[in-house]
This record gives C-alpha cells, structure tokens and sequence, in this order.
C-alpha cells in the first residue's frame, strides 16, 4: 500500500504527475459545481490528534471535491485522550474499512508508525516537527506556476527551522527540483545538520536581492521559553519580512508563508498583502494539490478518474 | 557432586590460563585444572571446540521489582542472566520504592539466595528515595550487603549534594556507580542530537549532556578521592575525559553497552523505539570512539542496562515510549561475534569485560579458573550459530532491536557459586545445591 509520510515517498515522477493533476482539479475548482467522482464510495479518515484549522479544511474540501465520504476523529472526541493508543485507533479504522487516513500530530513518526502497520494508505498532514509533505508539495506546484521550471531559482527559508516539519520536507523537495536553497536562521533555530546541499547565509539582507522565492516560517511562540531567541524586537530585526526590507526585494521574487502567518512577527502586513505575495495562492494550490494527492494514492497512479470536461 | 568439564579451551585473564584443559568440580570448588582428567564419580561434559571463562558479571541490570514486576522481576532477572551465561548481576536502585533502606537491599540478597539462579548483587541509591536531594543510609546499606551505590535512571543534578555524598563515601571503596546527563541540557531529548535527529525533527539529547557531568565527576573525584564509576558511556568526549582522568590516577572506571558498541542514531531512523534508548545510541564516530576505548583499556566493563518494558510501553509514538532495552540474554554473543570473532578483542580482554573487570569496577575479588577456589565458571560456544529469537527469552520481556540476527558466542554452561545452573543451554531447575 502506498503511503506518503516524508517527501522521500514521492519520486520526482510521482511529482509530475500530482502536478498535472492538480492542474485538471485547478479548473474544476472554477467551475460552479466542484466536484467529481474520482473517489465515490472511497472514505477517508482524519486523525487529527493535533488540532489544526487550516489543513484540515483544505484536506475535508479536496476528499469531498473528489467525492470522497469522510470521517473525523479529533484528539477531544475520540478514545485517545481516554488513553487508546495509536496503533489501537489505526486498528478500528481500518476494521470500518477507511480507504485512507489523514494524520496530523504533535509527535515526530506518527504518520510512520501508522504506515507501518499498512492497514490503509496514510497521507501525513504533518507530524510534530518532522515533516509536512502535502505542504511542501503544494509550495512547490504553487511556485511552479510563477515561475514554470525552479532549475537554477534560489529559495531562501527563514526562520525556525530546527523545529519546522515544512522546511524539513521543503528543504528536500526544493532541492530535487533543481532550486537553490538557501537556510537563514541563527544556530540556535537550526539542526545540528542541514540536508546535502542546503547552504546557509548569515545575513537575511545580503540574501534578499538574489531570491526568487522568500520563503518564510511561523515563529512559534514556546521558541521563546526555549531561548532559541530573545524576543520578537530582537527577532524581527533579523529575519522579519519587514516593511524596510520589503522595499528591496527584487521584483521577480515573490513571498511565500505555509500560514497561519503572526502578522507583525515574521511578515509584516504590508508583506502579506503585497503584490507579489503568493500567500493565498498557497491555501489555493493548497486544496487541488491535496485532491490530486488524494486520488492518487487512494485510486492509483492514474488518480482512477477521467475527469469530465 | 562432582562436575568434570573437559577439552574446553579455559581462559582466564588474571591467572594468565589460556589452554585446553580439564576442570574438575567438587561440593562446588575447583579441585583440579589439568590436561586429560578422568573422574569415574563425577558427571563429565564434553566441551571440545567450547571456551571456558571465569564467571562473567554484569554491572547494570533493572529488573522492576518492587513495583513493575509485569516487566521483570528478580526471579526471572536471575534466570535470564544464566542464560545469557552471567553468574551474577548488579541490580539496579530505581524500583518502585528504590533500594535506599538497608532492609530492602537486604531483601534483595535474601530474595536471590532464595530463587538460586545468579546471583543478585544489589546497588542502592545514592541519594534518599532517589529523589536527588539528601544522602541516602550508605553505610547502612553497605553493611546490609549493597555492592555499590547509583540513582541510575538519573544523575545527581546537585553538584554539592554529589560533592558531599563523594567526601562520605570516599573511605568505603566501593563504587559510586553514576548515570551521567546533565537534565538541563538532555531534557525533553528522545535520541542522540545528531544527522538523524535533524532528518526526524524529533529533539535531541546532546553528547554534551552526558559529557559535562562526566567532567564535573572526575573533577570531584579528583578532589575527593572517591571511587566513581561512569555508567553506560555513550559520547565521545566522555571517552576522552575517562581516559585522561584514568592517566591522571583519579580513581575511575567505565561501562559500555553492547547497543553503544555495536549501533548508531541511524537505528533510529525507522522510529524503532526498541532503540530508543538512554543515554541515547549515538554518532557513528562515538561508537568508533567507544570501540577504541574498549580495546585500550578506558572502559573496563561491558554492562548490559538490561531494561524490560513491555510490548504495549513500546508500541507507542517514539517521543512517548519509554527508554530501555533488554540484553541480558544477547550480550555475550553479541560481544563474541562482533568484536571478537572479526579480531578486535582477543580472548583474554574479552574475559576482561565480562568477568575480571566488572569484579575491579566493584573492589571485589575477580572469579579465576584456578584450584582451591569456588567454581564460578561461564562457558560458550564460539562455533554454533543461532538467530536472536525473543520468544526464547526467559526474560518476561521482548524489547530488543537484535531479533533475528545470527550470533555466535552462545553461553552453554554456567556454574555459579559451585553450583550447575546452565546445561548445555539450558536452565538447570530444582537447584542440585550442594557443597
């Protein structure tokens, strides 16, 4: 059975052709009736034991688009906070015949630790700080679209990347997609190693002018108790999107964020909204990305459909 | 009774025996070492091809009784050390209550002599409750038969408390037995900070955790004069730090494990909690280091941290899942065939790790293959090559990351304390006591 935990599930030609899916639902999320009957009778589970707005909704609107039954178990109303374990959970969905589970949790390998007992496909929707796959796959298609080919385009990420799941799976699928990726954070917000062929550069305003892609992550407040920084001031005059840095970046980047984003800590208002900010681009991309990895894994690798014009 | 084990090659590294030779047993002491013994009275085993040691110790086994004894409990410990070939074993403290009342190391001993298989040498705690705050009744428990003193599980985090307890203990002569980690810096760390760390995004626990108390230790040591012992070196620098101190005559010794000798971080790449251990396995070039210092000298003494969970403790998210794995019945073959049968270890410091240095590590006097003595004798199989299977294990748990290799090295004879306990790879039940 196929899972997708880690970017290093999908292939470069898996990619490509999530990616020409995604164009097809692309349209079909124009039209006025949105949907289509790739996974009727297929159901898909959420286990979001992590509680998560955002990606849940892009994951509920992409499996009832593709005409999917879903069913959700959230950490408050399921026997998990009665102390059931994982593997118990992963057992009764699949007992109900669940075709495929969306896991999003706190804790590093979970998505992994379902995949192993291959009972259904998994679909991580993000495990702790470990990786975020859908997200990076949805950068990339969004990205793509800007700019047709990411050969040779420098992505700079910003931010807390020791402890981001979206960085550890962009930072890869940047990478194989011909990017040139560049880290920027103090050490105290970095792994002890970086993926093969990352660089790191000191200085967010010596970097900024030769970006394409300004890539910036959700600080998380606990990082403060945690001492990985000493405040926002001291933060935002480091590695902010702020107004003033705004004014340089060149006009062929643009500014990308896996949201929510703390306006006023890592972007500015003025960077969320600014022309060439892909933000809400992103949450688009978000929804046809995520159907076309859906029908994939669940129908197969020709997505099970013929999409009616 | 009367036991003649023949043909076995006999090793032992602090008489400087190494030859094939007959031993003979009676009312559990060793009355002859010679070549071609014959024995009409006596029950006699054929241990061509096998090697025959003095008997091995393990310095660091947890076995959850009192308190969890769904895991393990002293009986079972027991028997699962005479299968892995020990014929005693250090129990460690942190049970539920910890061994830190006279009475309860007491019962300890009383326990063991009870159940019979080896021998249960208990430690007992260095601090009060094992809570880190107060000295706990050392002398006491030393009268009532501790071997040595730990908060395993733990470090004293209170440098002063960890001063005082050495300036106590310093004229005892046994071993402060110490589990390194600075709780500040390994805190909320689920494996080594490291490459594989940084592929999971789970947090890490640093080498530094375990070097900088390390550091603080001998540097007490050194002032004090106590007897320390390193538990379970894990890092590098530690490594270091030990053999520096070791050069200087600061009195102390080291641990290592098999999993730190023989597996990496990498291990943990598949979120196998069966590897989630603490401290946790490490970098490639620690584990190089540990090797060295294995071979040099540095580390004196292969230690198992034998900790039973169950399969419902471990079937869980890494980050949740309890630290520990079981390796009192894996250790020895798993020494014997990775570090002495590719050459690294010779025999004689082989029979270092496992027998003379664990008795150093306590002051004790070390078991030898000689006349007159009591028969404390270990024997394995260096030619018959069997698959880790935990099913087989005596212990009451499973969690080991070794099942389904193939070992060589398999303990097949154990006599403790006069007695035949181990046959042919086989408990020996109802305890022929004798002599």
């Amino acid at each position: 059975m196929r899972h997708l935990t880690q970017i290093s599930d999908v292939s470069n030609r898996d990619v490509e052709r999530i990616f020409a899916h995604a164009r097809e639902f692309e349209a079909v999320l124009d039209r006025r009736i949105k949907k289509v009957p790739a996974l009727a009778g297929r159901t898909v589970g959420f286990l979001f034991i992590e509680p998560s707005t955002r990606t849940r909704v892009s994951f509920e609107l992409a499996a009832r688009r593709l005409s999917a039954d879903t069913v959700s178990l959230a950490a408050s109303s399921s026997s998990l906070k009665k102390g059931e374990t994982l593997t118990e959970t992963a057992y009764t969905l699949a007992a109900m015949n669940v075709d495929c589970v969306v896991i999003r949790h706190q804790l590093e390998g979970a998505a992994t630790k379902l995949a192993q007992l291959d009972l259904f496909h998994v679909i991580n929707g993000g495990d702790g700080a470990h990786e975020h796959p859908t997200q990076a796959l949805l950068d990339a298609y969004c990205a793509l679209k800007r700019f047709g080919s990411l050969e040779g385009k420098r992505v700079i990420i910003v931010g807390d990347i020791a402890h981001s799941r979206v960085a550890r799976s962009g930072m890869q699928l940047w990478k194989r997609l011909g990017a040139d990726v560049v880290a920027i954070a103090p050490d105290s917000m970095l792994p002890p190693h970086l993926p093969d062929g990352v660089s790191l550069a000191p200085e967010i305003d010596d970097a900024i002018g030769e970006a394409d892609i300004l890539y910036f992550l959700r600080i998380q407040r606990e990082r403060f108790t945690e001492s990985c920084f000493p405040s926002v001031a001291e933060y935002r005059r480091y590695y902010a999107l702020t107004r003033e840095r705004l004014e340089r970046i060149p006009e062929r980047a643009v500014i990308m964020h896996p949201g929510p984003v703390h306006v006023g800590v890592e972007l500015d208002y003025e960077a969320v909204h600014h022309p060439q900010s892909l933000i809400n681009d992103q949450v688009r991309c978000g929804v046809a990305v995520r159907m076309a990895i859906l029908a994939d894994f669940i129908a197969g690798e020709g997505g099970g459909l013929e999409i009616p014009a | 009774m009367k036991y003649l084990l023949k043909k076995a090659r006999a090793v032992c590294s602090y008489s400087g025996l190494d030859r094939e030779v007959d031993v003979l047993v009676e009312d559990g002491i060793i009355t002859r070492v010679e070549k071609g013994m014959s024995a009409p009275k006596a029950r006699s085993f054929d241990l061509a091809d096998k090697l025959l040691f003095p008997g091995f110790i393990d310095l660091h086994a947890h076995l959850r009784e009192p308190g969890n004894e769904e895991e393990e409990t002293l009986e079972s410990g027991a028997r699962s050390a005479v299968r892995g070939g020990y014929v005693a074993i250090v129990v460690m403290p942190n049970t539920m209550p910890p061994l830190s009342t006279p009475f309860l190391v007491r019962s300890v001993i009383e326990a063991s002599r009870h159940i019979g298989f080896a021998a249960l040498w208990p430690a007992g705690t260095l601090t009060r409750d094992r809570a880190g705050e107060a000295m706990a009744e050392l002398g006491l428990m030393l009268d009532a038969g501790a071997v040595g003193f730990t908060d395993d599980g733990d470090s004293v985090a209170d440098a002063a408390l960890m001063r005082a307890i050495m300036q106590y203990a310093a004229h005892f002569g046994c071993p402060l037995m110490l589990h390194e980690e600075d709780p500040s810096l390994s805190a909320g760390g689920h494996l080594h900070e490291g490459r594989v760390s940084s592929e999971l995004g789970i947090k890490g626990n640093p080498s530094s955790s375990e070097s900088v108390m390390v550091a603080r230790d001998v540097i007490l040591a050194a002032e004090t004069g106590a007897r320390i012992h390193i538990q379970h070196v894990s890092a590098r620098e530690t490594v270091e730090i030990v053999r520096r101190a070791k050069r200087e005559a600061i009195h102390v010794t080291a641990e290592a494990t098999p999993h730190h000798l023989i597996l990496t971080e990498d291990a943990c790449r598949s979120f196998d909690t069966n590897c989630k251990v603490n401290p946790p396995l490490r970098s490639e070039a620690d584990r190089a280091a540990l090797v060295e210092a294995l071979v040099d000298g540095t580390i004196d003494a292969v230690a198992t941290d034998h900790a039973p969970h169950l399969a419902i403790e471990k079937d869980l998210e890494f980050a949740l899942a309890p630290p520990g794995m079981i390796g009192l019945e894996t250790a020895v073959p798993l020494m014997y065939s990775h570090f002495v049968e590719p050459g690294i270890l010779d025999l004689h410091r082989f029979c270092e790790l496992f027998s003379v240095g664990p008795a150093h590590v306590l002051r004790r006097d070390p078991f030898v293959v000689r006349e007159g003595v009591r028969a404390n004798l270990t024997v394995i199989d260096p030619t018959r090559a069997r698959v880790v299977d935990p099913r087989t294990f005596v212990s009451k748990s499973r969690n080991t990351p070794f099942a389904g290799w193939e070992l060589r090295g398999w303990p097949t004879f154990v006599i403790a304390d006069g007695r035949l306990i181990l046959e042919d790879g086989r408990l020996v039940e109802g305890g022929e006591i004798d002599g």
